[in-house]
């Protein structure tokens, strides 16, 4: 395929989610009156899914597929590791584990806080990790993936202790956070998304020709004009914050961090500066369709949207990493 | 004009001092090649005068100024820098990589135009990487991955190249193409320091040689200067004859482990 | 070796109960309980709790598990984890009662294989109810009040069910959680309310017993009303869900909820038929 064509079908993808997400999401409306809703022709209730409850949603599994995939491909790029993702770096574990030990413990009038407990935890963590990938020469990838192993060992125990001792009125509610999902989209949890996605976004976007020569090491990098350790911290704080905002309004949903930016390399090459925006759309389009098949699959029952993205995802990575050189 | 000169240079890794006090000065058009026993802080010094480590005293100057007040994008566009190791987990292609070497004029936003396409095009064809622009790097030999940094620094169109052991997988044909290269450079003005493990390709370049030893330079000078068995047995440990010092070149044999 | 000796145990155990004059039995999970004194019961859910004290009991119970809170009676006796056995053990029980609903069935086992008689509840319905009742009777010695109980259960039921079957069918939610939302699927016996209420459960079987729905099922037209017990816990939730989108209906009141008392209507126990009236009475005066 070209490349124009290439761009033509990753739009095409986009739209396609972005069609089914409003017209085929939910159990309550068909898609015939979903569509009236747009030629103005629909009762207010059905408007009222369609733009009040299904746009919302559509919009943050966009948004928190765009952060997952940017923050996958801004931290492989940045470790010069293939494998790195926000998981990896404990990143999302952090926020993951303040969020359940936030919605176990808070009284109830207060459980609105645990998105904000998520940015916490996640950013501690991303400090946390930092210090520990502190030695001697500085820091280094391995160090920082070797406490990024640790951090995650801690925040998974954390999150199994509120497992075991959670109310078991909490508890369902608690598990939900590890199992991501996108119901509670509301444009107030979108105009908070926005500058964790929009703000590290613009910074990978400055720093796109220096991911590029980081992925060939660091020192590799520096000898062509890369200042490592400032644009490392900014990097990884930008990661960070992506997969801290994607933890605090959606959970927990793995996946799509590390395997859309391998994806789009096969399709599109190394360049960085023409990757980021395709890994963006290709992320957002992917977990936008991982959400409609876990509202569709068994609805009205709603799966877990990550346990969709890895059942779809993985296959199909194989499968183009089996082909790839 | 005197491109890079270091004054008391000392640094190195973990605190003890791997180098101390190297004063060196590299002119326009010239080559300078680095000898040394494996830890001699060979390596050490190139990353310090191209600027990746911090000296712990002393200081080097690029045309005159300090190399801190440079910004690091503006020193990798005068001086090229080749490592001895490079991360190849990304399944970057040959073109790819060689055009890295232009990222130093490009900064964050302007895409290459004629001029760095003209650069990366010549670097390819000198190194004779045409044919495998489009293969995954990963997907080379170990001689062809060094003609592909190579190729890279090349790209750059720097005013100094410091390369680290350019020559340790090449095979003799490619050798020879190296020295080639490096003629050509100095030719057209740019200030050449190489890292070398083979004395006599070095000697045969060479307008100046430093011998380290230990992080401290034990000789420095002209390479007829400095073809003398003794010096290069007290480096080494290897005892070392001298072959046809009445007819040139003269070569410099190890004969076994003194 | 251990299971071998464990049947062993059971027999010969089974076979004193019998000189003794009481017949083993088999619980609702199928397991059989050798026949033996009940002197010192611990029990492992406050449903189980209450029906023991209903039976007259209570006075046996030596430790509950920290849930339990009625009768006024249960507040003072000292608490075990349901989670580990070992704290169970340590409370010396001769008779432990557990329940499908919230016990985990790898420490009945272990219970079991430490030669402790166990007997799990699986109450999904009225009618398992009222068959719990009479097996707890038969393992307490206290048939005469078992039986009394069983038959008030089952006529409060049938009375109310009769009374809900002169209101016109309605299509309803079970609500156990409203943020994340979800409901109590086909096979509970909240979904038994709901049937003997003359109401459609609207939650699909093949999610789960509790499973996790699109909160976009709460503006189907489709679907009539809401059942929730008025969970102290759950009212900041439904409070901040009826400012959303989702909660458009239950604002709006074209979608009424319908309160059940709470502790009743969560606990599959003796007052579950207070938890069946208050929801027909609910329909009755929401027509």
């Amino acid at each position: 395929m070209t490349s124009p064509g290439r761009d033509a079908a990753l739009v095409t993808l986009l739209l396609a989610s972005v069609c089914g997400g409003l017209a085929l999401a939910g159990p309550a409306v068909g898609p015939a009156d979903a569509l009236a809703a747009f030629t103005g022709h629909a009762t207010p209730e059905v408007r009222t899914i369609v733009f009040a409850l299904r746009l919302p949603r559509l919009l943050l599994a966009l948004g928190v597929g765009a952060a997952l995939a940017l923050a996958g491909a801004a931290l492989q790029n940045l470790l010069s590791n293939p494998l790195a993702d926000p998981f990896l770096l404990g990143v999302s574990g952090g926020g993951a584990a303040a969020a359940t030990v936030a919605y176990a413990a808070l009284p109830a009038a207060l459980l609105g806080a645990v998105p904000l407990a998520a940015v916490v935890g996640a950013a501690c963590t991303t400090a946390v990790v930092w210090w520990m990938a502190r030695g001697p020469l500085g820091g280094s990838s391995t160090r920082l993936i070797l406490a990024g192993i640790a951090a995650n060992a801690f925040t998974s125990a954390i999150i199994l202790a509120v497992v075991a001792t959670a109310p078991s009125t909490r508890l369902p509610g608690a598990l939900a956070i590890t199992m991501g999902s996108f119901a509670a989209a509301t444009p107030a949890a979108l105009a908070w998304l926005a500058p964790y996605l929009l703000v590290p976004a613009a910074v990978l976007a400055w720093h796109a020709r220096d991911l590029g020569l980081l992925a060939l090491g660091e020192e590799s990098a520096a000898a062509l004009g890369v200042e490592p350790g400032r644009v490392r911290q900014r990097i990884f704080l930008a990661a960070a914050a992506l997969s801290g905002g994607a933890v605090a309004f959606a959970g927990v949903i793995g996946f799509v961090g590390l395997a859309t930016p391998h994806l789009c390399r096969l399709v599109w090459g190394n360049d960085v500066r023409r990757l980021l925006p395709r890994v963006a759309t290709a992320g957002a389009a992917f977990t936008a369709l991982g959400d409609l098949v876990a509202r569709r699959a068994l609805s009205p029952v709603e799966l877990p949207v990550g346990v969709i993205t890895a059942l779809l995802g993985v296959p199909f990575f194989v499968a183009l990493l089996r082909r790839s050189p | 004009m005197i491109l890079l000169e270091s004054r008391g240079l000392c640094g190195g890794y973990g605190g003890s001092a791997a180098l101390r006090e190297v004063d060196l000065v590299v002119g326009e058009g010239t080559c300078t090649v680095i000898l040394g026993p494996n830890g001699a802080g060979k390596s050490t010094l190139l990353r310090l005068l191209a600027g990746i480590l911090a000296p712990t005293r002393g200081e080097v100057t690029l045309l005159g100024r300090p190399l801190p007040s440079w910004r690091r994008r503006e020193v990798a566009r005068h001086v090229g820098y080749l490592p001895q190791f490079v991360d190849f987990s990304f399944p970057l292609t040959v073109e790819e990589v060689v055009e890295q070497g232009r990222a130093p004029h490009l900064g964050p936003w302007r895409p290459p135009d004629a001029h760095d396409r003209a650069a990366i095009r010549r670097a390819l064809e000198r190194m004779e990487l045409v044919p495998f622009a489009r293969r995954p790097v990963r997907t080379l030999s170990g001689g062809e991955r060094q003609r592909v940094l190579l190729a890279r620094a090349l790209a750059t169109e720097p005013l100094l190249l410091l390369l680290d052991e350019p020559a340790a997988a090449l095979d003799v044909r490619h050798q020879m193409e190296l020295v080639a290269v490096v003629q050509e450079l100095r030719r057209g003005g740019t200030g050449v320091v190489l890292v070398l493990h083979d004395w006599n390709l070095g000697l045969r370049l060479a307008d100046q040689v430093l011998l380290l030893k230990e992080g401290a330079v034990v000789a420095a000078g002209p390479p007829e200067a400095l073809l003398c068995p003794k010096l290069f047995r007290s480096v080494f440990g290897v005892s070392v004859r001298l072959l046809g010092s009445d007819t040139a070149p003269p070569y410099l044999v190890p004969v076994g482990v003194a | 070796m251990a299971v071998g000796r464990c049947a062993i145990a059971l027999l010969v155990a089974a076979q004193a109960g019998t000189l003794a004059g009481f017949e083993p039995v088999l619980d609702q999970v199928g397991a059989l309980i050798a026949a033996g004194p009940s002197a010192r019961i611990v029990t492992l859910a406050p449903d189980v709790t209450e029906l023991v004290f209903a039976l007259g009991a209570g006075d046996r119970v030596v430790a509950v598990a920290p849930h339990c809170d009625f009768p006024a009676a249960v507040v003072s006796r000292p608490r075990v984890h349901p989670g580990d056995p070992e704290s169970v053990l340590a409370a010396a029980p001769d008779l432990v009662i557990a329940s499908t609903a919230g016990n985990d069935p790898v420490v009945v086992q272990r219970l079991r294989s430490a030669a402790v008689r166990v007997a799990t509840l699986d109450i999904t319905s009225c009618t398992r109810l009222v068959e719990a009742c009479r097996l707890l009777g038969a393992l307490l010695e206290r048939v005469p009040e078992a039986d009394t109980l069983a038959t008030t259960i089952a006529q409060r039921c049938a009375a109310a069910a009769q009374r809900a079957g002169r209101l016109p069918p309605r299509t309803a939610l079970y609500v156990v959680w409203w943020e994340p939302l979800i409901v109590a699927a086909p096979g509970t016996f909240h979904d038994d309310l709901l049937r003997l209420a003359g109401l459609v459960n609207r939650a699909p079987s093949g999610g789960g017993r509790y499973p996790r729905l699109d909160p976009e099922t709460l503006l189907d037209p489709a679907l009539d009303l809401v059942v929730a017990p008025d969970e102290r816990e759950s009212r900041p939730l439904f409070a901040k869900l009826l400012t959303r989108p989702a909660g458009l209906r239950l604002a709006r009141g074209s979608l009424p909820v319908l309160w059940l008392p709470a502790d009743p209507a969560s606990r599959p126990g003796p007052r579950l038929p207070v938890a069946l009236e208050a929801l027909v009475a609910a329909r009755e005066a929401n027509p």
